[in-house]
């Protein structure tokens, strides 16, 4: 039963880093589209798909509060100003992303834009934070997940962009070597095995999509780029099952995970469906 | 009562306070926008441009204060974590579940049912895109279920067992059927359409007060909403009460003695349950409970009469003096706010009328509380306070701006150019 908690935390979770993590840094990469028209074009590339995203975020927390509420009320203890700034971050780059295109002024926009851009970038930093601290890290290894997160999720973000857009960003950087090194320390509460792999994993994930994206393959790129967003959660994946899923309530709530989950993933699918193709102008956003 | 203490529990009641008056006008605008987009798309062709134009106006409120809504709604689920650790130590294999059940069912379908209402206006079918909608609809009623579930199991624990310092799941149709939460459901569903309808009329009125700025067309769609939201509010309002009363019979004992202001009664239960549970204060801020039972009764009062007036006037009178008549107009636009101060009456009855418990009996909000340090705890305070305060008056300002245009300025569902080939290349 302790196994069937771990899948369903582990799939929502990876199902959040990749799609809601692909959301934050796309919100992070909407400075480099100038002019009011090309930035609004970028949103709608990514703001369609934004809500059917962020589920899986609030699917995460509810199955890990359920499922590990007592791995959960320390974490949170520990990390508690972090969480706080998580949580802050992500209302403000909803709210300057939602309420961007209902007021028509430049002032109001640029408002909104710092909301988004600078929300995305606490969420991000602080989400590594809380994840180093879910590990067990050291100050040290806070500070490398700090830096690492906002750049992980920026390349997630900007391959997701080209996908989506009819005219999307030039592909970013990978730089696999630097983020490799932050997150090997950003997971090194873990231990030094969980660490190396975690940044070695992400490397080479990101040394694909910087190959495929010089192919000009968009989607093996995302692809690439989603792999590497995952790694950072295998420190965490690894720390916090220790303490042991609540045994009354895995069976009402896996019960209900399982029979769901269909349901979910065909919703999904039709949303991803429906908006299939590349955006090329500005939408309700 | 310690400052650290209440200071948890202010911001939990402003955090609290705030989800809700977004959540108030979603869920009831959610049933209103179902009800007027299915007449548009079954009704009369020729009119359903006209009808659709009002959906998409209103529609476009309802996503101002959705949006917003949203996040609001995720610190609540993390803030249980954060401020109240002690009720997941003690009850967290129970109280977990329907808030669990509640984001993996109605809350995922929700969200991702209504990016597609957003977006694809143009591509679905109508009859889908309608659907969509009622699915909306439905799975934000389901969250109401799942989350009064939750909080009647804090009001009145039912089907559960204390074993070793921790409550343990006894009877799962108890708990989920549990009268203290389900009976609470039909009153929030009309609550919730009561000020859904006062809004709608209410902003309605205000268009229709410069009339004389807007086309014959948009004046009909204003006289129409009009209509939707003033039939909406009439119905609503004697259930709301009616559903309310209901409630009276399964009060705690303190929270019902303190709306009556029965001092005997409540010494009384004081000394039963220092006999029973030890020294310590075991009643509630009497005060405050019948202040906000009296305010959210006051205000039901001024819309029943309200309600009562422009009723008999348009019923004696007809339909004509609900769009023409200042006095009208400037009644509908007062009377607008008046439902989202009964529901902060309301929540603050049913809240703080069962402190000092954070479960009824079994434990005590001040044992719940986090130990965070003062410096976290200020911070969250501040932040999140100033925050969702900031939201509420940005989502209200957007709103009555929105409510104020043209309704062929709307951006929901307009027309956009064509895409190009698919992303899957």
């Amino acid at each position: 039963m302790d196994l069937l908690a771990l899948l369903l935390v582990g799939f929502f979770a990876a199902g959040a880093s990749m799609f809601a993590g692909a959301d934050i840094g796309a919100a992070l990469r909407t400075g480099a589209f100038k002019g009011d028209q090309q930035r609004r074009t970028a949103l709608a590339g990514f703001g369609t798909l934004c809500l059917s995203h962020e589920v899986w975020i609030v699917a995460t927390a509810a199955l890990v509060n359920a499922f590990y509420a007592t791995a959960e009320e320390s974490l949170f203890l520990r990390a508690y100003p972090w969480i706080v700034l998580l949580l802050l971050g992500w209302l403000a780059r909803n709210a300057g992303l939602w309420l961007r295109g209902r007021v028509n002024s430049r002032v109001w926009r640029w408002l909104c834009d710092r909301a988004l851009i600078g929300g995305a970038r606490v969420f991000a930093a602080s989400w590594g934070v809380v994840l180093a601290y879910a590990s067990g890290g050291a100050w040290w290894a806070m500070a490398a997940n700090a830096l690492a997160l906002p750049l992980l999720l920026a390349r997630h973000g900007n391959a997701y962009l080209r996908l989506r857009l009819h005219e999307g960003p030039r592909p970013l950087r990978a730089r696999p070597l630097l983020l490799g090194v932050l997150l090997t320390l950003g997971a090194s509460g873990a231990g030094f095995t969980v660490a190396l792999a975690t940044g070695l994993l992400a490397a080479l994930a990101l040394l694909t999509s910087d190959e495929m994206a010089q192919q000009n393959r968009d989607f093996p790129a995302l692809a690439a780029t989603a792999a590497a967003v995952l790694t950072p959660l295998l420190p965490a994946a690894v720390s916090i099952p220790a303490h042991g899923a609540a045994a009354g309530v895995l069976g009402p709530v896996g019960t209900t995970a399982v029979i769901m989950l269909p349901f979910l993933l065909t919703a999904q699918a039709l949303t991803w469906w429906i908006f299939r193709h590349r955006v090329r102008a500005p939408m309700y956003l | 009562m310690s400052n650290d203490l209440l200071l948890a529990r202010l911001q939990f009641a402003f955090t609290a306070a705030g989800h809700y008056m977004f959540v108030v006008l979603t869920l009831g605008l959610a049933a209103l926008l179902c009800l007027m987009q299915t007449r548009a798309v079954l009704g009369h062709p020729t009119l359903r441009t006209a009808r659709m134009e009002a959906v998409r106006f209103w529609g476009q409120i309802y996503i101002i204060n959705y949006g917003l809504g949203i996040v609001t709604g995720l610190v609540m689920e993390l803030q249980f974590g954060l401020t109240w650790p002690g009720l997941s130590q003690t009850a967290g294999e129970v109280f977990g579940i329907p808030l669990a059940v509640e984001a993996l069912v109605a809350f995922f379908l929700e969200s991702t049912l209504l990016g597609l209402w957003i977006f694809g206006w143009d591509r679905i079918a109508p009859l889908a895109h309608t659907a969509i909608l009622w699915g909306i609809a439905l799975t934000a009623y389901a969250s109401v279920v799942f989350i009064l579930i939750a909080n009647g199991f804090l009001q009145d624990p039912a089907g559960v067992r204390m074993q070793d310092g921790v409550i343990k799941l006894e009877s799962l149709t108890a708990f989920a059927g549990n009268p203290a939460g389900l009976v609470a459901v039909p009153h929030i569903i009309f609550g919730s359409l009561l000020a859904a309808g006062a809004v709608m009329a209410g902003l309605s009125a205000a268009q229709l007060r410069r009339r004389h700025l807007r086309a014959p067309e948009e004046v009909r769609l204003f006289e129409s909403s009009l209509r939707w939201g003033f039939t909406a509010f009439c119905v609503a309002v004697a259930p709301v009460a009616a559903f309310g009363t209901l409630q009276w019979d399964i009060l705690q004992p303190a929270k019902f003695a303190s709306w009556q202001g029965d001092t005997a009664a409540l010494a009384a239960i004081q000394a039963d349950a220092v006999a029973r549970f030890g020294p310590g204060d075991y009643l509630p801020p009497a005060g405050w409970v019948r202040g906000a039972a009296l305010l959210m009764l006051g205000c039901w009062g001024v819309m029943a009469v309200a309600a009562a007036t422009a009723l008999t006037t348009v019923l004696v009178k007809g339909k004509a003096w609900l769009y023409t008549r200042k006095w009208m107009h400037r009644l509908l636009i007062l009377v607008a706010p008046v439902p989202f101060v009964a529901v902060l009456g309301g929540w603050i009855f049913r809240e703080v009328g069962r402190q000092p418990w954070i479960i009824h009996e079994l434990v005590t909000t001040a044992s719940a509380a986090s130990h965070a340090g003062a410096g976290d705890r200020l911070f969250s305070f501040v932040a999140f306070s100033t925050v969702f305060a900031l939201l509420v008056l940005i989502n209200w300002w957007l709103i009555i701006r929105h409510a104020r245009r043209h309704p062929s300025a709307v951006s929901l569902g307009s027309r956009q150019p064509a895409e190009v080939s698919s992303w899957i290349s």
